[in-house]
C-alpha cells in the first residue's frame, strides 16, 4: 500500500492504466472502455493511419525489390547501367527527401532509402571491382557514409538501421580482422554491449534532459528504447550466464570482463529506470534477466553439489519460487510507488 | 521529468463527466465509478510485465516439482489412476492457495501464495492430461483432456495467465493431434479447415463483441495466438495443405477481414463509402494474390487499433514483416519476376497512398 495522501478525483488524472483498471474489475465493458480510451487517446483518423502504412510498406517492398533485383541479376545488367542505375536512384532519392523535407513521414523514407541503397551501391561497388576487401569493410563504409543523413535525419528508424549496420561491422571486423584467441573471444559481447548501451544512454540523456532547444520527441516510441535496452542487456547477459555455465570460461579476462560489464549495466539500468527515468517494462525486464541468472547460478550448484537429483530438483523449485516470489513483491512495491507519482506504466 | 508517454490533461472527474454527456454511463454508474476510483488508489492491477514474471517463475518451478516426483518415485508414472488423482489433489490445492492469497492482497504472503498456486495448477494440469492419456491410450484424449481440465478450470481458477495458457495450449493441441494423426491428406486438411473455421468464428466473435466482459480476454487472446500459430504451420510446413485447402483459407481470411473493416468503421452499412469501398477492394485483391499469414497480420493490426489494443496491434506489426519475406521468397518465380513483383506491389501501395492523400481521405476522421 503506497503512502501517499488521497487524492480527490479532480486530482486524479485519466490515463489507460485507470481505464484498463475499471475494465479489468468488470465496472465497464469493452464498449465503454474503448469508448473512454477515444477519448483520452483519439485515433479515429484511419485515413492516416493507412496512409503512413501503405507509404511504409510501400516504400519498403520497393526497396526491397531494388536490392533484389542488383542481388541476383548484376551479371545481365552492364557495368555502367548498374552504377547509373544506383547512383541515380540514390539522387533521386535524395531530391525527394529535400523536396519533402525531413520533417514530414515521406522525407524520411526518402532519406532511409537513399541511406539503404549507399549499401547496395557499396556492394554493386565490391563485385564489379573485384576489390578482395573484407565484408567488414562494406559495412564501415556504408556506416559511415550515411551517417551524416542519419544525424540530420531525426528519424529513430534511420538510427535503428544504422546501429544494426555497426553492430554487423563491428561482428564482422571481431572475426576477420582481430582473429580473437580462445582467450578473448568473449570480448565481443562486452563490446556489442557497451556499444548499444551507450546509445541508449543517449537517447535517455536527449529525451528527458533536452540539453538543447531541439525537438527530441522523435525518439521517444517505446520500441526505440525497447531495441536498444534489448541490444545492449542480451550482450552483456551472454558474458554473466557463460561465467556461470561454461567452466572453460573460468578466469579469461574476457569473461571477467563481460561479467563485471554485465553487473554493472544490470545495477545501473535499474538505477536509472526505478529513480531517475521510472519505467516498469525496462525494470520488469532487467529484474527477469537477474532472475534468470539466478537459476542458472543456484542451479549450477545445487546439481553440481548436492547428490540424490530428487532433492536437487526440490530445492531448486523452493529456490525458483522463492526468489521469483521476492522478484514480484519487489516489482509490485515499486509499481505502486509509481502510480503514487503518476508515472505511466 | 516530464514523461514523454502521458498523454492525457483529463482528469478522472472530466472523463467520467464526458463519458455520461455522450450516454456512454449513466448517473448510477458514474457514481459507482467515482467512488471504486477513489478508493482504489494505488490498488491498481498487476501490470502485463509481473504477470509474465509469474508466468515464467511458475513455470520453472512446476518442471522443478515434476522432475522431484518423478525422480522420488512418490506417484506411479504408469498409473492413469495415480496420476488424475495427484492431479485433482495438486488443483484442487491450487485453487485453495489462490483464495488463501486474495484474502492476503498487497503481501509478501499474497506474491508467495500466487506462485505457489500457480505452479500447482501447472502441475495438476499437466498429471490430469497425462493420467486421462495414459488411460484411455489415445493421442485424442490429450486435447480432449485439455479441453475439459480448461473448461473446468476457467471460472474457478480466475488467473489471467492460468486462463492464457490453458486455452491456448488446448487449441493448439487440437491442431498437433489432427496433424500427428491423420496420415491421409483429404481427410487432415478438412479436420484443418474445420479447426480453423471454429478458431476463427472464435477469434472474430471474441475480438469484436463489445459487450463481453474482462473474463474472457484471455480466452479472446488464446484465439487469436492460436490462429498465427496455424497459419504459421500451414504456411511453413508445405506439405500439410494442397492448394484448395489455401484457397479455402484465403477465402475465409477475406471475409472476415472485409467483416473486420465493416465493423471497425461502425457497422456493415458503412462499407458504402468511398474509403471503405476501396479498402474492401484492397482485401478482395489481397484475398486473391497473398497468403493467409499476410491477411491475417493485417486483420491483427486492424483489430488492434480500433480495439486500442496494443498487444494484437505490436502482434500484427511483428508478423507482417515476417510473412511478407516469406511470401516473396517462396512465391514461384524467377528472380528477375520477383523483383519486378516486389517493386511493383510496392509501388501499387504508394499508389493507393497517394490516391487517399488525393481525395483528402487520409484526413478524414471516420465514424
Amino acid at each position: 500500500m503506497s503512502d501517499k495522501p488521497e487524492l480527490s478525483l479532480e486530482q486524479i488524472p485519466a490515463n489507460r492504466a485507470l481505464v484498463e483498471e475499471l475494465y479489468g474489475h468488470n465496472l465497464i465493458n469493452q464498449e465503454t472502455r474503448e469508448y473512454a480510451l477515444d477519448l483520452l487517446y483519439p485515433r479515429s483518423k484511419w485515413g492516416l493511419w493507412a496512409s503512413y502504412f501503405l507509404s511504409i510498406i510501400g516504400s519498403a517492398l520497393i526497396l526491397v525489390g531494388i536490392i533484389y533485383f542488383f542481388a541476383f541479376n548484376w551479371s545481365k545488367v552492364p557495368i555502367m547501367a548498374k552504377f547509373a542505375l544506383v547512383e541515380s536512384t540514390i539522387l533521386i532519392c535524395l531530391a525527394c527527401a529535400f523536396w519533402r523535407g525531413i520533417d514530414r513521414l515521406s522525407g524520411k523514407l526518402f532519406l532511409l532509402s537513399a541511406s539503404v541503397l549507399v549499401g547496395v551501391f557499396l556492394a554493386v561497388f565490391g563485385q564489379i571491382y573485384q576489390t578482395g576487401a573484407d565484408a567488414y569493410q562494406l559495412f564501415m563504409g556504408w556506416a559511415a557514409l550515411i551517417f551524416g543523413w542519419v544525424l540530420l535525419s531525426q528519424f529513430a528508424a534511420l538510427w535503428i538501421i544504422w546501429l544494426t549496420i555497426m553492430n554487423l561491422f563491428i561482428c564482422l571486423y571481431w572475426d576477420q580482422a582481430v582473429f580473437p584467441s580462445h582467450q578473448s573471444e568473449a570480448f565481443i559481447f562486452s563490446i556489442l554491449g557497451v556499444f548499444n548501451a551507450s546509445f541508449l544512454v543517449l537517447r535517455e540523456f536527449l529525451l528527458y534532459k533536452k540539453p538543447s532547444s531541439m525537438n527530441w520527441d522523435w525518439l521517444g516510441a517505446v520500441w526505440v528504447q525497447g531495441i536498444l535496452f534489448l541490444a545492449a542487456l542480451i550482450p552483456l547477459a551472454i558474458p554473466m550466464h557463460q561465467a556461470i555455465w561454461e567452466s572453460s570460461y573460468e578466469g579469461t579476462l574476457a569473461a571477467i570482463c563481460g561479467a563485471v560489464l554485465g553487473t554493472i549495466f544490470h545495477v545501473l539500468a535499474f538505477w536509472v529506470y526505478r529513480f531517475k527515468i521510472p519505467n516498469m517494462g525496462a525494470l520488469s525486464t532487467i529484474i527477469l534477466s537477474l532472475c534468470l541468472l539466478g537459476e542458472a547460478f543456484f542451479g549450477r550448484f545445487v546439481f553440481k553439489s548436492i547428490d540424490g537429483d530428487g532433492l536437487s530438483f526440490f530445492i531448486m523449485g523452493v529456490i525458483t519460487i522463492a526468489m521469483f516470489t521476492f522478484a514480484i513483491v519487489q516489482l509490485r512495491r515499486i509499481h505502486a510507488q509509481m502510480e503514487a507519482e503518476n508515472v505511466p506504466s | 521529468m516530464s514523461h514523454p508517454n502521458m498523454s492525457t490533461s483529463l482528469s478522472a472527474q472530466d472523463l467520467l463527466e464526458k463519458m455520461q454527456a455522450d450516454n456512454a454511463i449513466d448517473e448510477k454508474d458514474k457514481s459507482a465509478l467515482a467512488k471504486y476510483i477513489t478508493q482504489s488508489q494505488g490498488k491498481s492491477e498487476m501490470p502485463i510485465y509481473i504477470r509474465i514474471l509469474v508466468g515464467v517463475g511458475a513455470f520453472f518451478s512446476s518442471i522443478f516439482f515434476i522432475g522431484f516426483l518423478a525422480v522420488v518415485k512418490i506417484i506411479d508414472f504408469d498409473s492413469a489412476g495415480g496420476l488424475i488423482f495427484f492431479g485433482l489433489l495438486f488443483m484442487t490445492g491450487a485453487y485453495f492457495l489462490l483464495k488463501m492469497a486474495e484474502e492476503n492482497d498487497e503481501t509478501v504472503f499474497h506474491s508467495f501464495m500466487t506462485q505457489c498456486s500457480f505452479c500447482s495448477i501447472a502441475i495438476g494440469k499437466v498429471f490430469f492430461v497425462a493420467g486421462l492419456t495414459t488411460a484411455f491410450e489415445k493421442q485424442a484424449m490429450i486435447p480432449l483432456a485439455s479441453l475439459i481440465v480448461t473448461l473446468f478450470t476457467y471460472n474457478l481458477y480466475k488467473m489471467f495467465m492460468d486462463r492464457f495458457l490453458s486455452s491456448t495450449a488446448t487449441l493448439l493441441a487440437f491442431m498437433a493431434w489432427i496433424v500427428s494423426e491423420y496420415d491421409i491428406r483429404e481427410s487432415r486438411e478438412i479436420l484443418l479447415c474445420i479447426l480453423f473455421l471454429i478458431e476463427m468464428g472464435g477469434a472474430s466473435y471474441l475480438l469484436t463483441s463489445r459487450k463481453l466482459s474482462r473474463v474472457f480476454t484471455p480466452l479472446s487472446y488464446a484465439f487469436a495466438f492460436s490462429l498465427c500459430a496455424f497459419v504459421w504451420l500451414i504456411t511453413v510446413e508445405e506439405n500439410v495443405f494442397s492448394p484448395p485447402a489455401f484457397i479455402f483459407m484465403n477465402v475465409v481470411l477475406t471475409v472476415a477481414f472485409i467483416g473486420l473493416i465493416g465493423w471497425a468503421a461502425g457497422g456493415a452499412e458503412k462499407l458504402k463509402k468511398e474509403s471503405l469501398l476501396i479498402a474492401c477492394g484492397g482485401a478482395v485483391i489481397l484475398g486473391f494474390i497473398s497468403s493467409p499469414g499476410i491477411l491475417l497480420s493485417l486483420a491483427l493490426l486492424v483489430v488492434g487499433y480500433a480495439r486500442h489494443d496494443r498487444i494484437l496491434t505490436q502482434g500484427g506489426a511483428l508478423l507482417l514483416p515476417i510473412y511478407l519475406l516469406h511470401y516473396y521468397y517462396n512465391i514461384d518465380l524467377t528472380l528477375a519476376e520477383k523483383s519486378a513483383v516486389l517493386i511493383f506491389s510496392g509501388a501499387v501501395l504508394l499508389a493507393g497512398r497517394f490516391y487517399l492523400r488525393w481525395r483528402q481521405l487520409d484526413r478524414e476522421v471516420a465514424a
